[in-house]
């Protein structure tokens, strides 16, 4: 048990023994960083923890309905209330059932196509942008990828704005600030899905263009990493706004929920998307003038992966950290939760680790990273603007074109 | 990489000192790796042998030739490659010292042979005391029956000749020796004589090893029983001319190509029960591969027809690609070797 969160390291150690070329050497070293069965292997079932987590709800309910007198009205009354402490979702995993396993396009007709999982997308509001490309920068012999035709990964958002109490007698307004919302999000192609309060999910920007969500930001699977992401990553983001802590946001419904599962879970199947590049915008965002991570904090600490069908990501260490020597401050250790501090605590380690298995003091070892990171985005800035001259050479009518969304982000 | 010796075991012999080797003791052969600089070398002897009439002249011979023999009162028993040259010249079955991958109890003079066989060849290394990395069989799916007797047996054997020792998961070494380039992740086949063994790692780590009693042996045998050939026979064709290409030029080769589809066909299904029904499995994010190596792996066309059998079973993991061992009959031991040498300090 005590091990077990250390699964999250596995990526890592994974990618970096992919840079040792000796197989014997490459052997030694995952033999030595000390992997062990149960960060492998599946938790083992532990049967008394359901009799323990029944307990633990009857004694809840009991207490519940003896507080409020016994009655049942009292009881309604109880459910009924807006506010106040509700059970955290976090830590439940849910992983896919079998109907989810495999998922295909039922119908397609004018402006909406209808899933077998279940998924609904409406299209009525999608705005085209600029086709997705294979991009890559070299930097120092190391590749960065800046654009994927097929999406390597979902960044999730919320969009942070106006949140109408979810009743039925606000059943107007919250329709006419969604109608708002999505005319906003699409007239500045800033995500490829919009989830309203509702559920309904709008496709924004197709899959196949690049959106405008995640412009600094930084991410890397076992095999690629990924500088500015709008134009490699997916952007789902819910009508919802952040709220730090454990628990779940009050402004996110239900309807939204099961919607982003299954949206998720198409999209996964469709692209082959890996579980542990699903994350949350607050993770992948960085500053890159103060050099530190966090520049949004749009699901900083709350993002329900087990509902989703996904594991813990926010265990995940910090790519920027660990590549471009990116930090943090206070402001976003107070926006995270313990989830992603432990996430924090893995990138701190790593960084010394490499630090010193390269016979580098920590901070010249960061400065070489960050100046890597500065060199990262001249080799951005200089393609683009390849791209914006061949373009506008090809062009004769001169459009605004936009950088690919490598500096373009909802602020 | 050197090839392996096929031919006489004094042949082939490294002559330097070296920390660490690899034995793959196995049903059909036993097999021997070690590295010199940056080759890996090997050496590999048939696990069998015959007791031919003992004649002073007999004994002469097989002296002159360098063929590794045990005097016993009236016989003189041939071990490793010579034995099927002796077998057919005196029409008679070799004795196996292992039997589905484990020391054969119905056979007294097993220990004995292995012995000679591996201490001939370890002469060859002229490497003082090594450490010795030997490759054992996963418990059989059904049960562990035989395994703990067979280990400890082999450590005697080893600690009274004085080499320390190690043993790794046949198929587990499977693993180290192919798929370096995954990471050591994805799934290790040793189709051997007597067993075929399999082991599901992640990084480096074994999650999930098992073994399915059908293999070689199972294939001669049954053919044998068909056709009224000797099993010694069957394997000779089976290993020297037979492939998988749909047009067998005489009834044996019809033959043996049905019974490695249904040597094949349960392994299929035992690994599907066995990775559909296990709490043992890691997550896997993205497909794996399979490797198959061992001599029952190398007749041309396994690999495709494996691949045809595993395509058509509703089979639980996603597989990026199969492929067969870059040397099939030496994977094996070179695996156990490299797990040593990631293991010996630098």
């Amino acid at each position: 048990m005590g091990e077990r969160w250390k699964r999250w390291l596995l990526p890592w150690y994974n990618r970096q023994a992919g840079q040792i070329s000796d197989p014997v050497q490459r052997l030694r070293y995952l033999r030595t960083v000390g992997i062990k069965p149960e960060q492998v292997l599946p938790r083992a079932s532990r049967p008394w923890t359901k009799f323990a987590v029944a307990f633990l709800l009857v004694a809840v309910a009991g207490t519940l309905f003896f507080r409020s007198g016994g009655s049942a009205r009292a009881v309604d009354k109880a459910a009924s209330t807006p506010k106040g402490p509700r059970p955290s979702r976090e830590y439940v995993l849910d992983p896919l059932t079998a109907n989810e396993r495999k998922v295909w396009l039922v119908e397609q007709k004018a402006g909406q196509e209808v899933y077998s999982n279940g998924l609904r997308i409406e299209t009525s509001s999608t705005a085209p942008h600029e086709p997705r490309l294979e991009e890559t920068i070299t930097v120092d012999a190391h590749r960065y990828v800046t654009g994927s035709v097929k999406p390597a990964g979902i960044v999730f958002h919320t969009t942070e704005s106006h949140m109408a109490a979810f009743e039925a007698d606000n059943n107007r307004d919250l329709q006419r600030v969604g109608r708002w919302l999505i005319d906003f999000v699409a007239s500045h192609h800033y995500y490829h899905y919009l989830i309203d309060r509702f559920g309904r999910v709008h496709r924004i920007v197709p899959e196949e263009h690049v959106a405008n969500h995640a412009g600094r930001s930084v991410w890397a699977d076992a095999s690629r990493t990924y500088v500015d992401l709008n134009a490699s990553f997916l952007g789902i983001s819910l009508e919802s706004e952040t709220q730090p802590g454990v628990l779940m946001s009050d402004s996110v419904t239900a309807a939204q929920m099961h919607a982003l599962r299954t949206l998720v879970n198409m999209l996964r199947l469709k692209y082959g998307i890996e579980e542990r590049n699903c994350i949350t915008h607050a993770q992948v965002s960085v500053n890159a003038d103060n050099f530190r991570i966090g520049a949004h904090t749009d699901w900083a600490s709350n993002f329900p992966f087990g509902e989703v069908g996904l594991p813990d990501n926010y265990l995940q260490p910090s790519p920027a950290m660990l590549e471009f020597g990116f930090e943090y401050d206070d402001t976003y250790k107070y926006a995270t939760g313990a989830r992603m501090w432990k996430g924090l605590e893995n990138s701190e380690r790593l960084f010394a680790e490499e630090a010193a298995s390269l016979g580098r003091p920590a901070g010249q070892y960061r400065s070489d990273l960050k100046r890597r990171y500065r060199s990262a985005l001249e080799a951005i800035k200089a393609a683009n603007a390849a791209r914006n001259r061949d373009t506008a050479a090809a062009d004769s009518e001169g459009s605004g074109h936009q950088d690919r969304g490598q500096s373009s982000e909802k602020q | 990489m050197t090839k392996p010796e096929a031919g006489a075991l004094n042949g082939g012999a490294a002559k330097s000192s070296f920390p660490v080797l690899g034995l793959d003791v196995g049903t059909s052969r036993i097999v021997l790796s070690w590295k010199d600089s940056e080759h890996y070398s090997f050496n590999s002897q048939l696990n069998a042998f015959v007791a031919v009439p003992y004649t002073r002249m007999t004994e002469n011979a097989l002296r002159r030739e360098g063929v590794p023999f045990e005097k016993h009162e009236s016989e003189l028993v041939v071990l490793g490659n010579e034995a099927p040259r002796f077998a057919d010249l005196l029409n008679v079955e070799m004795r196996r010292p292992m039997v589905q991958g484990v020391l054969n109890p119905a056979e007294s003079e097993s220990l004995p042979v292995i012995r000679n066989i591996v201490e001939t060849m370890m002469k060859q290394t002229d490497a003082g005391r090594p450490k010795v990395y030997i490759s054992v069989p996963a418990a059989p799916l059904n049960g562990e029956e035989g395994l703990t007797y067979h280990e400890a047996t082999l450590r005697q054997m080893f600690a009274e000749m004085k080499y320390p020792v190690q043993v790794i998961n046949e198929g587990l070494a499977v693993v180290y020796s192919e798929l370096e380039d995954t990471n050591f992740t994805g799934i290790g086949i040793s189709c051997g004589g007597g067993l075929c063994n399999v082991c599901l790692a992640y990084l480096s780590m074994p999650a999930f090893s098992f073994s399915v009693p059908k293999a070689g042996d199972f294939i001669d045998a049954s053919v044998a029983s068909v056709t009224g050939d000797l099993s010694n026979r069957v394997r000779i064709v089976k290993e020297d001319n037979f492939h998988f290409n749909g047009a067998y030029p005489e009834k044996l080769h019809q033959v043996i190509a049905v019974y490695y589809d249904d040597m094949i066909q349960s392994l299929i299904n035992g690994m599907k029960d066995a990775f559909s029904n296990t709490k043992k499995m890691p997550k896997l994010s993205k497909p794996i591969p399979i490797v198959l190596s061992g001599g029952t792996a190398s007749p041309k066309g396994f690999r495709d027809r494996f691949e045809k059998l595993l395509r058509a079973t509703d089979f639980p993991i996603q597989v990026s690609e199969i492929r067969l061992a870059r040397n099939p009959m030496t994977a094996t031991a070179k695996g156990a070797l490299v797990a040593g040498l990631a293991e010996s300090e630098q």
